[in-house]
Protein backbone atom coordinates (compact mmCIF):
# COMPACT_ATOMS: atom_id res chain seq x y z
CA UNK A 1 0.00 0.00 0.00
CA UNK A 2 1.67 3.50 -1.31
CA UNK A 3 1.23 6.84 0.69
CA UNK A 4 -1.48 7.51 -1.28
CA UNK A 5 -4.08 4.49 -0.79
CA UNK A 6 -2.76 4.74 3.19
CA UNK A 7 -3.92 8.63 2.56
CA UNK A 8 -7.17 7.93 1.54
CA UNK A 9 -8.14 5.32 4.31
CA UNK A 10 -7.19 7.22 7.10
CA UNK A 11 -9.28 9.53 5.87
CA UNK A 12 -12.48 7.44 5.60
CA UNK A 13 -10.91 6.29 9.28
CA UNK A 14 -10.75 9.50 11.15
CA UNK A 15 -14.32 10.74 9.53
CA UNK A 16 -15.53 7.08 10.89
CA UNK A 17 -14.25 7.71 13.83
CA UNK A 18 -14.83 11.42 14.61
CA UNK A 19 -19.05 10.78 13.46
CA UNK A 20 -18.88 7.64 16.08
CA UNK A 21 -17.65 10.07 18.99
CA UNK A 22 -20.07 12.65 18.21
CA UNK A 23 -23.24 10.11 17.93
CA UNK A 24 -21.89 8.10 21.18
CA UNK A 25 -20.86 10.94 23.29
CA UNK A 26 -23.74 14.03 22.14
CA UNK A 27 -26.55 11.75 20.60
CA UNK A 28 -26.48 9.18 23.18
CA UNK A 29 -25.04 9.43 26.34
CA UNK A 30 -25.84 13.30 26.66
CA UNK A 31 -28.89 14.35 25.04
CA UNK A 32 -30.70 11.06 25.46
CA UNK A 33 -29.27 9.98 29.12
CA UNK A 34 -27.98 13.50 30.37
CA UNK A 35 -24.89 11.14 31.51
CA UNK A 36 -23.17 14.50 32.38
CA UNK A 37 -23.60 18.30 32.28
CA UNK A 38 -21.86 20.80 29.79
CA UNK A 39 -21.98 24.27 28.85
CA UNK A 40 -25.16 25.42 26.57
CA UNK A 41 -22.06 26.87 24.16
CA UNK A 42 -20.41 22.82 24.46
CA UNK A 43 -23.69 21.62 24.33
CA UNK A 44 -24.60 23.39 20.85
CA UNK A 45 -21.02 21.88 19.68
CA UNK A 46 -22.13 18.18 20.84
CA UNK A 47 -25.31 18.52 18.67
CA UNK A 48 -23.76 20.32 15.34
CA UNK A 49 -21.11 17.47 16.00
CA UNK A 50 -23.68 15.16 15.76
CA UNK A 51 -25.93 16.12 12.88
CA UNK A 52 -22.76 15.09 11.20
CA UNK A 53 -23.78 11.48 11.20
CA UNK A 54 -27.08 12.22 9.25
CA UNK A 55 -29.03 11.02 11.32
CA UNK A 56 -31.28 13.90 11.32
CA UNK A 57 -31.61 16.07 14.78
CA UNK A 58 -30.11 16.07 18.49
CA UNK A 59 -33.84 16.18 19.90
CA UNK A 60 -35.32 13.95 16.82
CA UNK A 61 -32.59 11.38 17.84
CA UNK A 62 -32.38 11.23 21.62
CA UNK A 63 -36.78 11.52 22.16
CA UNK A 64 -36.71 7.89 20.08
CA UNK A 65 -33.94 6.81 21.84
CA UNK A 66 -35.60 7.58 25.25
CA UNK A 67 -38.87 5.47 23.85
CA UNK A 68 -36.66 2.82 22.95
CA UNK A 69 -35.33 2.70 26.59
CA UNK A 70 -39.16 2.51 28.04
CA UNK A 71 -40.00 -0.04 25.83
CA UNK A 72 -37.24 -2.01 25.00
CA UNK A 73 -38.24 -5.45 22.72
CA UNK A 74 -42.06 -4.69 23.48
CA UNK A 75 -44.66 -4.02 20.84
CA UNK A 76 -43.52 -0.23 20.95
CA UNK A 77 -40.16 -0.42 20.66
CA UNK A 78 -38.95 1.51 17.30
CA UNK A 79 -36.38 -0.89 16.34
CA UNK A 80 -36.53 -4.20 17.73
CA UNK A 81 -34.29 -6.96 16.10
CA UNK A 82 -37.31 -9.47 18.18
CA UNK A 83 -40.22 -7.84 17.83
CA UNK A 84 -40.08 -6.18 14.28
CA UNK A 85 -37.46 -8.33 12.52
CA UNK A 86 -33.52 -7.66 11.54
CA UNK A 87 -34.24 -5.81 8.26
CA UNK A 88 -36.53 -3.22 9.78
CA UNK A 89 -34.12 -2.87 13.24
CA UNK A 90 -31.01 -2.34 10.79
CA UNK A 91 -32.85 0.66 8.65
CA UNK A 92 -36.48 0.41 8.22
CA UNK A 93 -37.38 2.64 11.08
CA UNK A 94 -35.61 5.48 9.89
CA UNK A 95 -37.26 5.34 6.83
CA UNK A 96 -40.71 4.80 8.13
CA UNK A 97 -42.86 7.94 8.12
CA UNK A 98 -44.43 7.33 11.39
CA UNK A 99 -40.91 7.97 13.24
CA UNK A 100 -39.53 9.94 10.58
CA UNK A 101 -41.88 12.95 10.88
CA UNK A 102 -41.22 15.75 12.83
CA UNK A 103 -39.66 15.25 16.87
CA UNK A 104 -42.16 14.79 19.17
CA UNK A 105 -40.50 17.62 22.03
CA UNK A 106 -42.96 16.05 24.43
CA UNK A 107 -40.24 13.05 25.05
CA UNK A 108 -37.55 15.67 25.53
CA UNK A 109 -38.92 18.56 27.35
CA UNK A 110 -35.87 18.96 29.13
CA UNK A 111 -33.49 20.16 25.96
CA UNK A 112 -36.62 21.80 24.04
CA UNK A 113 -36.60 24.83 26.03
CA UNK A 114 -33.03 26.19 23.85
CA UNK A 115 -34.00 27.72 20.89
CA UNK A 116 -30.51 26.89 19.54
CA UNK A 117 -30.99 23.21 19.98
CA UNK A 118 -34.77 23.36 17.88
CA UNK A 119 -32.74 25.21 15.25
CA UNK A 120 -30.48 22.30 14.78
CA UNK A 121 -33.14 19.61 15.38
CA UNK A 122 -34.85 21.55 12.65
CA UNK A 123 -31.97 22.38 10.20
CA UNK A 124 -29.83 19.25 10.69
CA UNK A 125 -29.24 19.48 7.35
CA UNK A 126 -27.07 22.52 7.27
CA UNK A 127 -23.88 21.46 9.33
CA UNK A 128 -23.66 18.43 7.05
CA UNK A 129 -23.75 20.11 3.88
CA UNK A 130 -21.95 23.05 4.95
CA UNK A 131 -18.62 20.37 5.63
CA UNK A 132 -19.14 18.57 2.19
CA UNK A 133 -19.20 21.97 0.52
CA UNK A 134 -15.78 22.64 2.08
CA UNK A 135 -14.15 19.71 2.01
CA UNK A 136 -15.33 18.76 -1.88
CA UNK A 137 -13.65 22.79 -2.34
CA UNK A 138 -11.21 23.02 -0.16
CA UNK A 139 -9.81 19.05 -0.34
CA UNK A 140 -11.17 17.90 -3.67
CA UNK A 141 -13.87 15.22 -4.93
CA UNK A 142 -11.37 12.36 -4.10
CA UNK A 143 -11.28 13.53 -0.40
CA UNK A 144 -14.84 13.84 -0.54
CA UNK A 145 -15.16 10.43 -1.77
CA UNK A 146 -13.75 9.09 1.15
CA UNK A 147 -14.34 11.78 4.00
CA UNK A 148 -17.67 12.39 3.44
CA UNK A 149 -19.20 9.19 1.21
CA UNK A 150 -17.22 6.18 2.65
CA UNK A 151 -16.97 7.50 5.85
CA UNK A 152 -20.59 7.98 6.37
CA UNK A 153 -21.87 4.86 4.71
CA UNK A 154 -19.44 2.90 7.22
CA UNK A 155 -20.69 4.99 10.68
CA UNK A 156 -24.31 4.55 9.21
CA UNK A 157 -23.83 0.66 8.82
CA UNK A 158 -21.54 0.48 12.71
CA UNK A 159 -24.59 2.06 14.17
CA UNK A 160 -27.71 0.40 12.47
CA UNK A 161 -25.59 -2.84 12.99
CA UNK A 162 -25.43 -2.39 16.99
CA UNK A 163 -29.15 -2.61 16.58
CA UNK A 164 -29.43 -6.02 15.70
CA UNK A 165 -26.31 -7.18 17.21
CA UNK A 166 -26.60 -5.96 20.64
CA UNK A 167 -29.92 -7.56 20.92
CA UNK A 168 -29.06 -10.81 19.44
CA UNK A 169 -25.24 -11.88 20.19
CA UNK A 170 -23.36 -11.74 23.57
CA UNK A 171 -23.24 -12.02 26.89
CA UNK A 172 -26.20 -10.89 29.08
CA UNK A 173 -24.58 -9.84 32.70
CA UNK A 174 -27.75 -8.47 34.01
CA UNK A 175 -31.02 -9.74 33.75
CA UNK A 176 -33.01 -6.51 32.12
CA UNK A 177 -36.57 -7.15 30.72
CA UNK A 178 -35.40 -6.55 27.28
CA UNK A 179 -32.77 -9.18 25.30
CA UNK A 180 -29.74 -6.41 25.15
CA UNK A 181 -26.39 -8.18 25.17
CA UNK A 182 -22.54 -6.85 25.84
CA UNK A 183 -21.42 -7.62 22.34
CA UNK A 184 -17.39 -7.31 21.81
CA UNK A 185 -17.59 -6.67 18.56
CA UNK A 186 -20.15 -3.59 18.80
CA UNK A 187 -18.03 -2.51 21.37
CA UNK A 188 -14.85 -2.51 19.40
CA UNK A 189 -16.57 -0.92 16.60
CA UNK A 190 -18.56 1.86 18.10
CA UNK A 191 -15.72 3.01 20.83
CA UNK A 192 -17.59 1.28 23.72
CA UNK A 193 -20.76 1.51 22.79
CA UNK A 194 -21.62 -2.45 22.34
CA UNK A 195 -21.63 -2.83 26.42
CA UNK A 196 -25.40 -2.74 25.54
CA UNK A 197 -26.78 -4.93 28.53
CA UNK A 198 -24.50 -2.79 31.12
CA UNK A 199 -26.31 0.07 29.32
CA UNK A 200 -29.75 -1.11 29.82
CA UNK A 201 -29.76 -2.22 32.93
CA UNK A 202 -28.06 1.51 33.97
CA UNK A 203 -28.45 3.96 31.45
CA UNK A 204 -27.53 7.22 33.28
CA UNK A 205 -24.33 6.06 33.67
CA UNK A 206 -21.62 7.68 31.16
CA UNK A 207 -20.06 4.87 31.31
CA UNK A 208 -21.36 1.69 29.77
CA UNK A 209 -18.09 -0.16 29.90
CA UNK A 210 -18.84 -1.21 33.31
CA UNK A 211 -15.12 -3.06 34.38
CA UNK A 212 -11.57 -2.21 33.29
CA UNK A 213 -11.84 -4.88 30.31
CA UNK A 214 -14.60 -3.70 28.96
CA UNK A 215 -12.72 -0.87 26.80
CA UNK A 216 -15.24 2.51 26.84
CA UNK A 217 -13.07 4.91 24.77
CA UNK A 218 -16.26 7.20 24.54
CA UNK A 219 -15.97 7.19 28.45
CA UNK A 220 -12.32 8.00 28.77
CA UNK A 221 -13.24 10.69 26.22
CA UNK A 222 -15.70 11.79 28.52
CA UNK A 223 -12.98 12.21 31.33
CA UNK A 224 -10.73 13.68 29.23
CA UNK A 225 -13.32 16.04 28.82
CA UNK A 226 -14.02 16.56 32.42
CA UNK A 227 -10.23 17.14 32.56
CA UNK A 228 -10.18 19.94 30.48
CA UNK A 229 -13.14 21.38 32.58
CA UNK A 230 -15.69 21.25 29.27
CA UNK A 231 -18.29 18.71 30.96
CA UNK A 232 -18.93 17.85 34.64
CA UNK A 233 -20.98 16.02 37.07
CA UNK A 234 -20.24 12.78 34.85
CA UNK A 235 -22.49 10.23 36.28
CA UNK A 236 -21.06 7.32 37.30
CA UNK A 237 -22.03 3.64 37.72
CA UNK A 238 -23.17 3.07 41.75
CA UNK A 239 -20.98 0.63 43.54
CA UNK A 240 -24.06 -1.68 44.09
CA UNK A 241 -24.21 -2.32 40.06
CA UNK A 242 -21.01 -2.72 40.29
CA UNK A 243 -21.06 -5.96 42.60
CA UNK A 244 -23.95 -7.13 41.82
CA UNK A 245 -22.48 -7.57 38.04
CA UNK A 246 -19.85 -8.86 39.30
CA UNK A 247 -21.78 -11.36 41.28
CA UNK A 248 -23.59 -12.37 38.23
CA UNK A 249 -19.91 -12.68 36.91
CA UNK A 250 -19.43 -15.52 39.46
CA UNK A 251 -22.62 -17.80 39.32
CA UNK A 252 -22.91 -17.37 35.50
CA UNK A 253 -24.85 -14.37 33.52
CA UNK A 254 -28.04 -13.51 34.54
CA UNK A 255 -29.73 -15.06 31.38
CA UNK A 256 -28.52 -16.44 28.21
CA UNK B 1 -55.10 15.54 7.39
CA UNK B 2 -54.27 11.65 5.87
CA UNK B 3 -53.48 9.87 9.07
CA UNK B 4 -49.56 8.00 8.56
CA UNK B 5 -50.12 4.25 8.09
CA UNK B 6 -47.98 1.93 10.12
CA UNK B 7 -44.13 1.41 8.63
CA UNK B 8 -45.76 3.91 5.57
CA UNK B 9 -42.77 4.00 3.89
CA UNK B 10 -40.56 7.90 4.07
CA UNK B 11 -39.97 7.98 -0.10
CA UNK B 12 -37.29 11.04 0.53
CA UNK B 13 -35.07 9.39 3.24
CA UNK B 14 -35.28 5.98 1.78
CA UNK B 15 -34.22 7.46 -1.78
CA UNK B 16 -31.65 9.85 -0.42
CA UNK B 17 -29.73 6.67 1.01
CA UNK B 18 -29.87 4.83 -1.79
CA UNK B 19 -28.60 7.57 -3.51
CA UNK B 20 -25.71 7.88 -1.06
CA UNK B 21 -24.60 4.28 -1.70
CA UNK B 22 -24.64 4.49 -5.39
CA UNK B 23 -22.70 7.52 -5.28
CA UNK B 24 -20.39 6.12 -2.80
CA UNK B 25 -19.59 3.05 -4.60
CA UNK B 26 -19.57 5.05 -8.02
CA UNK B 27 -16.78 7.30 -5.79
CA UNK B 28 -14.52 4.25 -4.57
CA UNK B 29 -14.62 2.96 -8.15
CA UNK B 30 -13.42 6.13 -9.64
CA UNK B 31 -10.66 6.71 -6.71
CA UNK B 32 -10.07 3.08 -6.71
CA UNK B 33 -8.93 2.74 -10.23
CA UNK B 34 -6.68 5.65 -9.67
CA UNK B 35 -5.54 4.59 -6.09
CA UNK B 36 -5.22 0.99 -6.83
CA UNK B 37 -4.45 0.29 -10.11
Amino acid sequence: MDGRQSFFLSIALVSYVVRIWAMSTGYHRYFSHRAFRTSRFFQFLLAVAGTLTIERGPLWWAAHHRHHHRCADQEDDIHSPTVQGYFWAYVGWMHCKKYSAATDYTRIKDFSRYPELLWIDRYYVVPPLVASVLIWVLAGPAVFVWAVLVGTIIQWHALFGSNILCHLLGRRRFDTPDTSRNNAVSAVLLLGEGWHNNHHYYPGSARQGFYWWEVDLIYYSIKLLEKCHLVWDVREVPEDVLLRGRYHAAVGSAAQ
Amino acid sequence: MKAVEANEIDTFSATFVVVFHLAAIAGILWTGVNLFF
